[in-house]
């Protein structure tokens, strides 16, 4: 015996209006989190958090005029995050043969001597990358590596573009400098 | 535009957002020097080995694996917190039944009573807040003292079945008032063997009262 009708309220959001969002962005969410983590599991599990993290903000994300600079934002902060916690804890999971730069075998099967000038410049250049510190490392990946402007850093980095230009002036100095001092 | 003033915009020139006034003075002023046409070059150069870097492709079936998992992984985490709610309900449950038993007479936390005159119908909704949808709850409602609910003269003791969708689901009882002194709704929801209870106080004078309408916002 119902006395009134009940009156729901609507608004739940279908998993299938939040997968047309995101999945034209997947690959270049998975390349960011490559970049930041020079890992390939990692990489996917910090798109994954993504993910999971935003499947309840599909009608927010609808509303978003420019979706990949604001999941470019999502996806530092929640490589931050992860990124501090490891840093606090007082134990870490290190997978066996989990070395960056031993990440990709060279598939030709040659060794250092045969190897290009160009495969050692970018040997080089990762472990460069490696010595920036954290914000000199995001502003130089988003912006020499994947191409955001300015404009755009600034609101996924919060910084001011005049702090950003410096930035990245002297994560090029530092970079520059490390590859000359691994060339000789 | 001088050395200083294209070091300050080398970048957005780079990065093609410079204005179309200001791209055409960069281009004159980098015509005609070597040293700030060669650091552009340095730049560049960086820039196209630093884009060169490879970026190995994910697993196979990253997609599609990324999606279903993150839809198991929401879920759980709503099928966690109903059973955190269930607990909640539980938890609740007891501290009803704790001041009904300790504190005999005394009314429902957060709710006051209402104030009725003889002869007079007051609406009292129930809004029920759910944070999930309840597909089968059972709505008990007991009455005592000198009312009754509009429509259903002499019943104290009414239950039927419906569900709840997730958010504010509001229940409209009209009530009428039939006698003074003091009178009491008790409303029971139940769900999977979880039980709340709500006490809706009231209180009748022998003075007449205006029809009026009271919310009660409740989460389930």
């Amino acid at each position: 015996m119902v006395i009134r009708r009940f009156r729901p309220k609507s608004g739940d959001t279908p998993a299938g209006q939040f997968e047309q969002l995101i999945e034209p962005h997947l690959q270049h969410l998975y390349q960011l989190a490559y970049r930041f983590s020079n890992n390939q599991t990692d990489a996917e599990d910090l798109v994954q958090d993504v993910v999971v993290k935003l499947l309840p903000r599909s009608k927010e994300m609808a509303q978003i005029e420019k979706l990949r600079p604001w999941l470019a934002k999502v996806l530092y902060r929640q490589f931050i995050d992860r990124y501090r916690q490891h840093e606090r804890s007082p134990l870490s999971l290190v997978t066996e043969g989990d070395d960056t730069l031993s990440q990709h075998p060279d598939p030709s099967g040659e060794t250092p001597e045969t190897r290009t000038e160009a495969d050692l410049t970018q040997k080089r250049l990762t472990m460069a990358l490696l010595t920036l510190n954290e914000d000199q490392r995001a502003v130089v990946l988003l912006h020499d590596v994947e191409g955001y402007t300015l404009s755009e850093l600034e609101s996924i980095l919060d910084s001011p573009q005049g702090t950003l230009k410096s930035r990245l002036n002297r994560a090029r100095t530092q970079l520059r400098e490390h590859l000359q001092k691994s060339e000789q | 535009m001088d050395c200083k003033q294209l070091q300050r915009c080398i970048d957005d020139y780079l990065d093609g957002v410079l204005p179309a006034g200001e791209q055409h003075l960069a281009e004159t002023h980098l015509a005609g020097c070597v040293d700030c046409q060669g650091q552009l070059n340095q730049i560049q150069e960086l820039r196209h080995a630093l884009r060169a870097l490879p970026v190995p492709p994910p697993s196979p079936d990253f997609t599609r694996r990324v999606l279903v998992k993150a839809r198991q992984q929401s879920q759980r985490r709503r099928q966690r917190l109903t059973g955190g709610l269930a607990t909640a309900l539980a938890a609740s449950l007891v501290m009803w039944i704790g001041v009904a038993l300790f504190q005999p007479g005394s009314n429902s936390p957060g709710i006051d009573t209402i104030v009725m005159g003889i002869s007079d119908t007051r609406e009292v909704k129930l809004v029920f807040n759910a944070p999930e949808n309840f597909q089968q709850v059972s709505l008990q409602l007991e009455l005592s003292g000198n009312i009754e609910l509009t429509g259903f003269a002499g019943r104290r003791d009414i239950e039927w079945q419906t569900a709840l969708k997730k958010g504010a689901n509001t229940l409209v009882l009209p009530i009428t008032a039939t006698g003074h002194g003091q009178a009491e709704v008790v409303a029971h929801i139940k769900h999977e063997g979880k039980i709340r209870t709500f006490r809706i106080p009231l209180k009748v004078h022998n003075s007449g009262a205006k029809l009026q309408s009271v919310q009660i916002p409740v989460s389930v």
